[in-house]
């Protein structure tokens, strides 16, 4: 019983049937791609099930928040990742990621081009996606990207829990057409188990990865050349401020609610704040106003709950830089309580932060922007900048060239929209072939 | 007391400073390995306040800390929680020396699996001391046999072909302790770098297993079940070793720790494959932060030495543990001069034990290690520490 985890097609199986199915996946894939297009049976599926999720119960929010629970979600996690799904799969959240991504909300309708031509957006084929086992939306929303282009879907997750599958069945439930659980497989098994991971990755046309470095280079050694490898890695986010910014409360006041905000875990939460100067006084100095905010922003907030290894890495973090002010490098401002820590630091370079409400500050002159941050581009993602007027547009730039992807107000580094970028890239192009046929 | 006979290197090691830290040498010369009870304590007290004041007195850095700590005295060993403690990640960023750059004889770095490497500075009593110790717990446990030449497999790095200099070479005084007929690295050289032989270390088991002579594996955990297990994928039948041989592992699993399997598991496939008897195999902890030698006894429990304390501190509060409670590791021992770091809390979780919990008879405290303290991803999409230290490597 325990072994029968695989959704293949609408159809529950055990392991030995998926390893058969996977030895034949090719004919599979072939058999997929002769299905038209049905985003807007997709659509129409997505919004019938965010309308039961966004409710107070029903058959598929039940099922669904058992399984998240029995995963160890706990009541809040579970609401909060339930709301969030609904919110991303709603009719008209959907039309505006098909309209910012693929420019249409029905990509496989040609338009007219250039000499005698049309265009459309045609799957690639065949989507695989190697899921995370630690953010409960990213299956279902990589999924759901896979369907919206018209693609086969194969999804491995691992771990006990079942949610990407059950998620999938409660999906094509909604979807009388069919389409929806012709094109999903959802698979569960270890990374160890090299031999499927290579089928489902070699079978592919994209192949999307959640993951650290070495998931992303586990899966990219089978990708075949030319086919697409979309690498969704670990990022780090950091706010930016110049003097005319950190002399106003308010906005340190809105960084400290932005890392009180997740308990810092979003890959958008800043993990420190730069300041553009070269002077220890001051760095001190808006230290020291920034834990006054945080001891602010965090009052009357639920304490955060990290595991043993989150609180040893916030321990061995914090023992570390109270060493090095013996060496005269910086400053520690930890709450008594243990509710937030301000770790300044005269040094420049990027540090990560134990995260739960743990902010680096460090200094930064806007000149060195390039050379401090250049060689970690591939991690930086969301810099949260707060300058005079006239210098937003300069410094934003300056943080773009050296490798950010998204440069926001120092309030809004959480925030996002249908259809924004992910990582610098619009998925659903990743998961599509711009085509072009003679006009009719 | 008797002088204890030195192992290898035929001479005495001696403290940098004879006047001063007489208490040291003393500990050094007379204490046997596993010596217990409250004349040791008092002979290692004796050596920690001495070198206490030695780090005082040469690292600034170590006078400021100790300073912050209130200057405590260390009258008994209930004090050794008052003594202040360096981290072992500080290691990593910072370069501490309690004696000059000429004073140093050895420079080792971590071979751990993210980029920024722990920068360790021995001076030649340091060294010599941390070998010798090995080499006495060696002893201590009756591995010591120069009669009798040993076949060795090794799960370390081949020196490059093109330097080496007889069949030891980079077996280093391990060699000294049983001699080898022929030696066999599981990592070998390429010319470039190294690659793990799974072949090579098959036929060496199997050709070690006819000429019947003891073996000694050494080396990491992870490419000793790596051969096993292709062994077991080829059908190879189970090996009949030399009863008399000895697997000694140490160094953990590293960059495999995806692959790592229970230490029972490995051990009884040892058992079943090799037909090495489980009291001959034999796992260690160590570290390049604090190089003591802290080795399996045959109950496979990791006894302090003589030379050490062990504490465990609370990973929220950093407040001292008692017995079986689990929390970072702390190594408080008086035998490096050259850094101020006779008093280290680790990057690893570990629980320790009272002596009377293991039966083997040794009369020292006794640990276990439960992995790193930290997490090496975040739950989230959030890069973490040892990622992005990694990342700039």
């Amino acid at each position: 019983m325990t072994d029968v985890k695989h959704l293949w097609q609408g159809e529950w199986i055990d392991g030995a049937e998926a390893g058969r199915r996977l030895a034949d996946l090719d004919t599979f894939a072939a058999a997929a791609r002769q299905l038209p297009l049905r985003t807007e049976a997709v659509i129409e599926a997505c919004t019938a099930l965010a309308a039961g999720l966004a409710g107070a119960a029903s058959a598929d929010r039940d099922l669904l928040a058992a399984e998240l629970g029995r995963s160890g979600a706990s009541e809040q996690e579970t609401a909060a990742v339930l709301g969030d799904l609904a919110g991303l799969l709603r009719r008209d959240a959907l039309e505006r990621v098909l309209t910012a991504q693929l420019g249409t909300t029905s990509p496989a309708t040609p338009v007219p081009a250039g000499s005698g031509a049309a265009e459309y957006w045609a799957p690639v084929g065949m989507v695989a996606h190697v899921l995370p086992g630690n953010v409960a939306t990213a299956g279902p929303w990589s999924l759901v990207e896979g369907l919206l282009t018209g693609n086969l879907n194969v999804a491995k997750t691992t771990g006990g829990s079942r949610f990407v599958q059950l998620f999938a069945e409660a999906l094509a439930g909604h979807d009388p057409s069919g389409a929806v659980a012709a094109l999903t497989i959802v698979l569960s098994f270890p990374s160890r188990n090299r031999d499927w991971l290579r089928t489902v990755c070699q079978a592919a046309d994209s192949v999307v990865v959640w993951g650290t470095e070495e998931a992303v280079a586990g899966v990219a050694e089978h990708v075949g050349p030319g086919r697409r490898l979309v690498a969704w890695g670990p990022k780090i986010s950091f706010a930016y401020l110049t003097e005319a910014a950190w002399s106003d409360p308010g906005i340190l006041a809105d960084l400290a609610r932005s890392v009180c905000r997740h308990d810092q875990q979003a890959c958008t939460s800043p993990q420190a704040l730069y300041l553009d100067t070269e002077d220890d006084d001051q760095l001190f100095a808006v230290a020291e106003r920034l834990a006054e905010a945080l001891a602010e922003a965090a009052a009357g907030l639920p304490q955060p709950t990290p595991t043993l290894q989150e609180r040893a890495e916030i321990t061995t973090t914090v023992t570390v830089a109270r060493l090095e002010q013996h060496l005269g490098h910086g400053r520690v401002l930890a709450d008594p309580e243990g509710r937030w820590r301000v770790l300044a630091d005269r040094r420049s370079e990027l540090a990560v932060s134990p995260l739960f409400r743990t902010v680096w500050v460090r200094p930064l002159p806007r000149k060195r922007i390039p050379a401090v941050l250049r060689p970690l581009r591939s991690y930086l993602q969301t810099v949260g900048l707060a300058a005079a007027p006239g210098e937003t547009g300069v410094l934003a730039d300056e943080f773009v060239r050296a490798g950010a992807l998204r440069v926001t107000a120092v309030g809004a580094m959480n925030d996002s929209y249908p259809g924004e970028p992910h990582d610098g890239l619009l998925a659903l192009q990743q998961h599509s072939r711009r085509v072009l046929v003679p006009r009719v | 007391m008797t002088r204890i006979p030195t192992q290898v290197s035929g001479t005495q090691p001696s403290v940098p400073d004879p006047q001063r830290l007489r208490g040291l040498q003393l500990l050094f010369d007379t204490a046997a390995p596993f010596a217990a009870g409250p004349e040791s304590d008092e002979l290692f007290l004796g050596a920690l306040r001495e070198v206490n004041t030695w780090h005082l007195e040469h690292s600034p850095f170590y006078a400021s800390l100790w300073a912050e700590a209130g200057r405590p005295d260390i009258d008994s060993t209930a004090d050794l929680d008052r003594l202040p403690f360096v981290h072992a990640s500080f290691l990593k960023r910072n370069e501490i020396r309690s004696v000059s750059e000429e004073q140093i004889s050895l420079h080792l770095t971590s071979s751990g699996t993210s980029g920024q490497k722990s920068q360790v500075f021995l001076d030649k009593w340091s060294a010599d001391v941390m070998q010798e110790m090995d080499c006495r717990v060696f002893d201590h446990y009756g591995w010591v046999d120069r009669s009798e030449e040993v076949n060795y497999l090794v799960y370390g790095y081949e020196p490059r072909p093109d330097l080496t200099n007889g069949a030891t070479f980079g077996l280093g005084y391990v060699s000294e302790l049983a001699p080898a007929r022929s030696l066999t690295f599981g990592l070998r050289h390429t010319g470039t770098g190294h690659e793990f032989d799974p072949f090579g270390c098959i036929l060496a088991l199997q050709r070690y297993a006819e000429e019947g002579i003891p073996v000694r594996i050494l080396g990491y955990p992870a490419f000793l079940h790596f051969t096993l297990e292709r062994m077991g994928q080829l059908n190879h039948p189970p090996l009949k070793l030399s009863p008399r041989s000895l697997v000694f592992l140490g160094g953990g699993w590293k960059a495999n720790a995806d692959r790592q399997i229970p230490k029972d598991d490995l051990y009884a496939a040892i058992r079943e494959q090799l037909g090495v008897p489980d009291h001959r195999i034999r796992d260690a902890y160590g570290s390049v932060e604090h190089p003591l030698p802290y080795f399996e006894c045959e109950r496979h429990n990791l006894h302090v030495p003589t030379w050490s304390r062990v504490l465990v501190r609370s990973v929220d509060t950093l407040r001292a543990l008692p017995y079986g409670e689990t929390g970072y590791l702390q190594f408080v021992s008086p035998f490096i001069t050259s850094m101020p770091t006779h008093s280290i809390v680790m990057n690893d979780l570990g629980t320790l034990y009272a002596p009377e919990g293991c039966g083997c008879g040794l009369g020292t405290a006794y640990f276990t290690v439960h992995g790193r303290a930290g997490v090496s991803r975040n739950r989230s999409c959030a890069i973490a520490a040892a990622e992005l230290l990694k990342a700039g490597s």
